[in-house]
């Protein structure tokens, strides 16, 4: 279309100024002057391969001629038509005619799509990112292009396109007069775009009608007046277009018209081959070189989400399968070769949209594929059906704070870096030779790396290790058994309380009671009348040694039998001399003493005197029987007198020199022990002394033996109270023996009435027992 | 056979036990001598080893204070009094006035006590005895016991009479005969061990002063 006479020309795609000498637009790439095709039938352009298609477009036929004459007599009287024809924004509805039709049908191609649809309206991507190859196809392709307009001249369907009935043209003439009022920004900018697509497929048009076959557009036209198909249906493509004369080009536009005005109109499905479709003249959008790949896969039925209707208003056509466009043979067919190199190896991310958008783009619904390859196809189109629905859209997880400061470095492994398609390999060898971005295991697989897997010990510091041993300690102790404490019942100790009070009461009331009560013994024990003739034999100008050994638990019953012996003693003037093997014994000399009144009665060293403390046990009684001088060297001096002086050195011990030098040696014990020490250890050194054992009841028994042996080792033998109370009756008095008699009686008898009542009871107990037992097996 | 140095404590032991034990049957000056000499160093070490039995209790009980074991209490007390008693014996002297009322007003007194209180014990375990052991053998030493007590306590009529006449009958077979025979046999027991004893340390078999 020639637009001589105007200073700049705009770009129909990208709506800039250019100079108005240029064929191209100098931003977009875009074509800036349609090029005419009406006169492709009388001259080639160059390069173009002359075994396609050169028969049809050499020998035009008379219905073309007509539509070029009735074109040039249009145009000759609608000037203002063809000035609107030239405004780059002008709507679709000005067009009439087949032409219009076309334009309608191509600007409802999918404007918004990305990747190689808009590209195909040389929109989005500029010429300068072309690749090399494809812009020099482009250019060899539009230089024949416009070559073929130079010759062609503006003469051909153009006149035609312009063929607007009176009800577009007043339809068109109130869009102009919307556009001249105030509209909002949002539909402004959808209508520049709208305009703009439509001005392409204008051209596009134009240039389809100048080089439509006829047979094609004969076979196109009864595709539409056919059965409506359903657009889900594929279409079949057969090899080769079929042979249809084309009959009668105004009744085709008319139907064509009123099809596409009509609004319950669905344009349905062809069913020619795709070769067919391609050759329409109406279905090639634009001769631009960037529609090359586009055309290559067919548009994408518009979307009614993607072009909402009341902005874009989509009409019926919006729901049309997609026509190929017409491509120069030549073109097509070296536009594979030329394209696959290109292709990138590796998809990612960012090419993945793009993939899939081609993917998408493909109408594989037009595509007669075998049985075979279309059941597999439903059943991957199921399969991809059914992993859409079944993903969730799930966050990624995340690990604890806590956790991750736990996490061994060792674990952590590193995250993959995807290079840029720039950086990445290309695949050598292999099936996946020629790939680029081929994820290689090698730098995965062989990188060193620690094992995860209890490689390391744990790592704890002692307050760690001390909290779970805690830890340990408490689970341990609550995993535990604990046994049911017994409620320790307070037990009252009634008996004891019982026993207690009698003993008190029995040895109490004797004592407070002045009068006796238990008979005083008149038979004297075998051993007494011996030992009161022994005492009587002794001579009293010797001191008499009375060797305290016994405990302070014993003096109570000690004192009572050692009384009448030394009363016996000192009654017949006899000095008394103490000594004790056991540490606690001069004090229980100086006790016994006292409590006979012996030192009111008798001068300290002189009538009596306490040689204190023998120590060395056994051993210093050996030595004390051997020398005794050397075995007592201090004495036991309470009131400090002759504190200077040796008790040797005293008058009641200045003649003994050795054990024998005593009248008698009088053992007073209430331990086993030391009267046999006594017994052992002083036998042969006492020569004719006689060696007194005064005893407890209880030890009594085993001290016996030595006396009642045919060689005694003891010579006079005193035990039990008894014997004591019968010792101070032959002495003619009652001493302290005789005032524990009743007390002492009292208390044997509790003691007998406590055991007999224990013994009955245990006695019944084991009766009852018995009988049980006796009932049971009975 | 290897000559350890635990043969010349044995050789020790076994000379100075020889020559002891030899001054028993020897009437000889020089060996009484030897023996009373042997004797008197023992009866120092005696002393000593009473001495440092002091030391080892004071220190147990001291430690134990310090453990907060249990009856800790209890050792303090008797750490204190045993320091006491031991400052003021070392300072006035183990025959003082002091000494000897602190004796005879609380050490004659509580042991006098625990003697009485044993009294009852006893008593008490004999009421027990035969519900918690039940027996033949139980009721014979009960019944044992109760028979000589019956014939050691006081009667009321005195020992006139035929009841008088049996029980001293009773009272001198039990006491005098059944349990002399059974004393007779402890001491001889006493003696056998005894010397066994001896022997076993004369010869180096027993080294109770260690190896």
């Amino acid at each position: 279309m020639g637009i001589e006479g105007m200073t700049e020309i705009r770009c129909p795609m990208c709506g800039k100024e250019n100079p108005p000498e240029l064929e191209v637009c100098e931003f977009c790439g875009a074509r800036l002057k349609p090029m005419d095709l009406s006169s492709q039938g009388a001259g080639e352009p160059e390069g173009r391969p002359k075994d396609s298609g050169d028969e049809p477009r050499e020998s035009t036929p008379d219905w073309l001629a007509r539509i070029r004459a009735q074109a040039e007599d249009e145009s000759d009287r609608e000037p203002e038509t063809q000035s609107r024809e030239d405004e780059p924004e002008s709507p679709p509805q000005e067009r009439g005619g087949t032409g219009g039709l076309l334009d309608r049908l191509g600007s409802y191609q999918p404007e918004e799509a990305p990747g190689p649809a808009a590209e195909s309206r040389g929109r989005d991507l500029p010429e300068a990112t072309m690749p090399e190859s494809r812009d020099r196809a482009d250019r060899d392709w539009r230089d024949q292009l416009e070559g073929a307009a130079a010759e062609t001249g503006e003469a051909g369907l153009e006149g035609a396109s312009r063929e607007v009935p009176d009800w577009l043209k007043s339809f068109a003439e109130d869009s102009e007069g919307l556009e001249a009022e105030e509209v909002p920004p949002w539909l402004a900018r959808i209508r520049a775009q709208q305009r703009r697509a439509l001005q392409a497929e204008e051209e596009e048009a134009k240039e389809a009608a100048a080089g439509a076959d006829e047979d094609w557009w004969e076979q196109a036209m009864q595709a539409e007046e056919g059965p409506s198909h359903d657009p889900e249906e594929p279409t079949p493509i057969s090899p080769e277009p079929p042979d249809v004369p084309f009959e009668d080009t105004g009744a085709l536009e008319r139907d064509l018209a009123e099809t596409a005005d009509s609004p319950a109109f669905e344009f349905p499905e062809s069913d020619l081959p795709r070769e067919q479709v391609e050759g329409m003249p109406g279905a090639e959008p634009a001769q631009f070189p960037e529609a090359e790949e586009a055309d290559l896969l067919p548009d994408e039925p518009a979307k009614p989400e993607e072009t909402p209707a009341p902005e874009i208003e989509v009409g019926p056509f919006a729901e049309s399968p997609p026509v190929e466009p017409m491509i120069p043979e030549g073109i097509q067919e070296e536009e594979p070769q030329e394209e696959l190199p290109s292709t990138p190896p590796l998809i990612l991310e960012g090419d993945e949209s793009d993939e899939e958008e081609e993917i998408e783009d493909i109408d594989l619904g037009s595509i007669d594929l075998p049985q075979w390859l279309g059941e597999l196809q439903d059943i991957q189109d199921s399969e991809l059906e059914e992993e859409g629905a079944g993903q969730v859209d799930l966050e990624p997880a995340k690990l604890p704070s806590w956790l991750e400061a736990k996490r061994p470095l060792e674990t952590i492994r590193p995250t993959a870096e995807v290079e840029p398609e720039e950086g990445q390999v290309v695949e050598t060898s292999g099936p996946l030779a020629g790939l680029r971005g081929a994820l290689s295991a090698e730098p995965i697989v062989a990188m060193p790396r620690h094992p995860t897997i209890g490689g390391k010990s744990l790592d704890i510091s002692e307050r760690q290790y001390a909290r779970a041993e805690i830890l340990q300690r408490m689970i341990s102790e609550e995993s535990e058994e604990v046994e049911a404490t017994r409620r320790r019942r307070v037990a009252v100790p009634i008996l004891r309380w019982i026993v207690s009070a009698l003993l008190f009461f029995a040895v109490l009331v004797p004592v407070l009671y002045k009068g006796q009560i238990f008979a005083i013994p008149t038979r004297w024990p075998q051993e007494l009348a011996p030992l009161v003739t022994m005492v009587e034999a002794l001579p009293n100008d010797r001191p008499m040694l009375f060797v305290v050994d016994y405990d302070p638990g014993s003096a109570g019953e000690m004192e009572r039998l050692a009384g009448p012996l030394l009363d016996h003693a000192i009654l017949r003037g006899m000095p008394v001399v103490t000594l004790s093997s056991r540490p606690s014994g001069p004090a229980l000399s100086e006790h016994l003493l006292s409590a006979l009144n012996v030192p009111e009665r008798l001068d300290h060293g002189d009538g009596y005197y306490d040689l204190g403390y023998l120590a060395g046990g056994q051993t210093g009684v050996h030595l004390f029987a051997a020398s005794p001088r050397q075995a007592a060297l201090r004495g036991f001096r309470p009131s400090g007198e002759e504190s200077a002086a040796s008790p040797w050195s005293t008058q009641i011990l200045s003649d003994v020199e050795k054990l024998s030098d005593f009248a008698a040696v009088v053992v007073l014990s209430s331990g086993t022990e030391s009267a046999r020490n006594w017994v052992e250890q002083t036998g042969s050194r006492l020569g004719t002394r006689p060696l007194v054992m005064v005893l407890t009841t209880g030890i009594s028994p085993v001290v016996r033996p030595y006396y009642e042996a045919q060689q005694p080792q003891v010579d006079g033998f005193l035990a039990g109270l008894r014997s004591a109370v019968t010792y101070e009756q032959v002495l003619g008095g009652s001493g302290m023996a005789s005032r524990l008699w009743d007390a002492y009686g009292g208390g044997m008898w509790v003691a007998i009435g406590a055991l007999s009542v224990g013994v009955a009871y245990g006695v019944a107990a084991l009766a009852l027992e018995g009988r049980r037992r006796g009932l049971g097996n009975a | 056979m290897r000559l350890g140095i635990h043969w010349i404590w044995a050789g020790i032991a076994g000379l100075a036990g020889g020559l002891v034990l030899l001054g028993y049957f020897v009437d000889f000056e020089l060996m009484s001598q030897v023996q009373l000499s042997l004797m008197e160093v023992t009866a120092l070490l005696a002393s000593g080893a009473l001495l440092l039995g002091l030391v080892n209790l004071v220190s147990v009980h001291i430690r134990k204070v310090g453990d907060q074991e249990s009856d800790w209490p209890y050792s303090a007390v008797l750490v204190l009094t045993l320091l006491f008693t031991l400052v003021v014996g070392v300072g006035l002297g183990p025959d003082s006035g002091f000494m000897l009322a602190v004796f005879n007003s609380i050490q004659l007194p509580v042991e006098a006590s625990l003697m009485a209180l044993l009294s009852v014990t006893l008593i008490i375990s004999g009421f027990r005895l035969l519900q918690r052991r039940s027996g033949w053998g139980s009721l014979v030493f009960v019944a044992t016991v109760l028979i000589v007590l019956m014939v050691s306590a006081p009667w009321p009529g005195g020992d006139q009479g035929l009841l008088g006449e049996l029980r001293a009958w009773l009272r001198a077979e039990i006491v005098q005969v059944l349990a002399v025979g059974g004393a007779r046999g402890i001491l001889i027991g006493v003696a056998l061990g005894a010397i066994a004893t001896g022997a076993r340390v004369l010869l180096a078999v027993e080294r109770p002063y260690g190896d």
